[in-house]
């Protein structure tokens, strides 16, 4: 069974049509992650998934429950929105009390005491929502979507604006999550952090899913490039390179003191750095720079 | 649903303005009876046992829609206005968050109500049924109307400013309807309890099934809506 599958969905805000016709899979038990521009329309897609928006058109499943049986889904997933907005005048411990209730969680006081340790918020049960800081806030808004034991989780952007230890906690609590069985559907605009949690991702751009993969798939599916940057002595030039009799070696610039030549794969590098060697060229520095997931998303 | 209710109902509790009413209501309720009881001779010709609840009536048909409105007009809005409206609609249904919210406010004021009547009672040494039934089926329009006009107006700031508007028109406009056949006033004469209240018994039915068509439109709006 899939966790979501989406049908040819669409969304149009007076006149404006912000979701073109969304096709997409997301299978049981991964962490899925949506990227996309700002504006790109990843939150309305994650409203209109969770009963807070209705869609235009197009169709919908999650967990095996069509969108015509909204409340038998909102039983089975759990939800941080966008907004950090929270109830100001509640305090910590008295808002995931409210929020349990609505989800029919019967934990105790301890257990949500437990929880807002979870996610890196000791010690604040009975401070009120208004004095927490923004990260906090996010934060608490984790913590709520946690309730009910969702086995689908839709978190949008969980760690914008978290601390980086805290957003490594946040991380870890996702990677926790996947071992208990739970699915995870997250936007976030650090790749970084995609690359290092998500099985799947997906960009979106246009209204429409543009790509779509784990991404090593969309790595290699964005012609895999391998840049090898050099600081030599004497310095290198493309006729120094053509003498060296390799091919699909390119050179690309010369840029303080270091040179940067285009292999097309792994195999090449040793093979450079030796006949560079055998030409009397003195090699005090090599990286190596393999196409990134941010130029895959800037490519789209 | 009971979840909302509970949280709404006591979040009313918590505001000042709903406490500074329901003690005015309570204090009102017993001077007006200890005064009764103590110049039994006020009460002379009289239906005598309709003074009692005479000051409660009166300020829940005169000051009814003010109290309500200023209490709870921002009670749908206010949350989507915040968007903490989005933590309650994936987790609920939008029928339990219209009809909770309706309890919520509606049982607060009954609880309100009630004080004052149990208090009366206790004055007059008997039970004011239809007085009680009848200031219940005020409220009750009254709390429906306003689900309504805050789900329908979708600015807490419009919503105060209809709300006080229409806290002093609906009983002036009212009462005036309630004993006039002026064409214009018709619609006003209809629609607002007041013209029921007047002819009491069993035309309390109708104002109680306007208020539920007012919640029904509410949850149609509401269930349309992005949120
Ligand atoms: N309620 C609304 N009414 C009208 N337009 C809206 C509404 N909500 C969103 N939009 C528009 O839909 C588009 C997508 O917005 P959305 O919030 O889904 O983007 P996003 O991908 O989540 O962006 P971000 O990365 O900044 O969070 C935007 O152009 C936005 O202006
Ligand atoms: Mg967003």
């Amino acid at each position: 069974m899939l966790a979501i599958e989406v049908n040819d969905l669409h969304k149009r805000y007076a006149g404006n049509d912000v979701l073109k016709g969304i096709q997409l899979h997301v299978t049981q038990g991964e962490i899925f992650g949506f990227l996309g521009r700002n504006g790109a329309g990843k939150s309305t897609f994650i409203h209109i998934l969770t009963g807070i928006t209705q869609p235009t058109s197009g169709s919908f499943s999650i967990l095996g429950k069509t969108h015509h049986q909204m409340e038998r889904i909102k039983q089975k997933i759990g939800v941080m929105p966008d907004t950090s907005n929270l109830y100001q005048h509640m305090k910590a411990l008295d808002f995931l009390k409210y929020m349990a209730a609505l989800k029919g969680d019967t934990r105790s006081t301890a257990e949500l005491s437990q929880l807002l340790e979870q996610v890196g918020l000791p010690h604040v049960e009975k401070q009120k929502i208004k004095s927490f800081s923004f990260g906090m806030k996010k934060k608490i808004s984790i913590a709520q979507a946690l309730l009910g034991n969702p086995e689908l989780i839709f978190l949008d952007e969980p760690t914008s604006g978290l601390d980086p230890e805290s957003a490594i906690l946040i991380q870890q609590l996702i990677l926790t999550l996947k071992e208990q069985g739970k699915t995870i559907f997250l936007t976030s605009h650090n790749l970084t952090e995609i690359e290092k949690i998500c099985d799947t991702v997906a960009i979106m751009t246009d209204g429409m899913i543009a790509k779509v993969g784990t991404v090593a798939q969309l790595k290699h599916a964005a012609k895999e490039t391998i840049h090898v940057h050099l600081r030599t002595n004497p310095s290198l030039d493309a006729m120094r390179l053509q003498e060296c009799g390799i091919n699909d070696v390119q050179f690309i610039k010369h840029d303080q003191a270091v040179s940067v030549i285009e292999v097309n794969e792994e195999e090449v590098i040793p093979l450079l750095i030796e006949r560079l060697t055998a030409q009397r060229v003195k090699i005090y520095e090599v990286k190596i720079e393999v196409t990134s997931l941010e130029d895959v998303f800037m490519a789209v | 649903m009971l979840a909302i209710l509970k949280n709404e109902f006591f979040h009313t509790f918590k505001s000042f303005k709903s406490v500074a009413i329901v003690l005015f209501f309570t204090l009102t309720s017993v001077v007006t009876a200890s005064y009764l009881t103590s110049h039994p001779e006020l009460l002379g010709n009289f239906d005598s046992q309709a003074a009692y609840t005479s000051s409660i009536k009166f300020l829940i048909f005169f000051f009814g829609f003010l109290f309500v409105f200023a209490v709870s007009h921002d009670i749908i809005n206010r949350e989507i206005d915040y968007q903490t409206i989005r933590l309650l609609v994936s987790k609920t249904s939008r029928f339990n968050i219209i009809l909770g919210k309706f309890l919520g406010s509606f049982l607060f004021w009954i609880g309100a109500i009630s004080i004052s009547f149990l208090i009366v009672s206790l004055y007059a040494r008997s039970w004011f049924l239809l007085d009680y039934l009848t200031v219940c089926t005020v409220l009750f329009f009254i709390t429906c109307l306003n689900i309504f006009l805050s789900t329908w107006i979708s600015r807490p700031s419009m919503t105060m400013f209809v709300g006080i508007l229409l806290g002093i028109l609906c009983p002036i406009l009212g009462f005036w309807a309630a004993f006039s056949s002026n064409w214009y006033l018709l619609p006003f004469k209809y629609l607002l309890p007041y013209y029921y209240v007047v002819e009491s018994n069993g035309y309390l039915v109708i104002p109680f099934v306007i208020g539920i068509l007012f919640l029904a439109a509410s949850y149609f709006m509401f269930n349309r809506r992005d949120l």
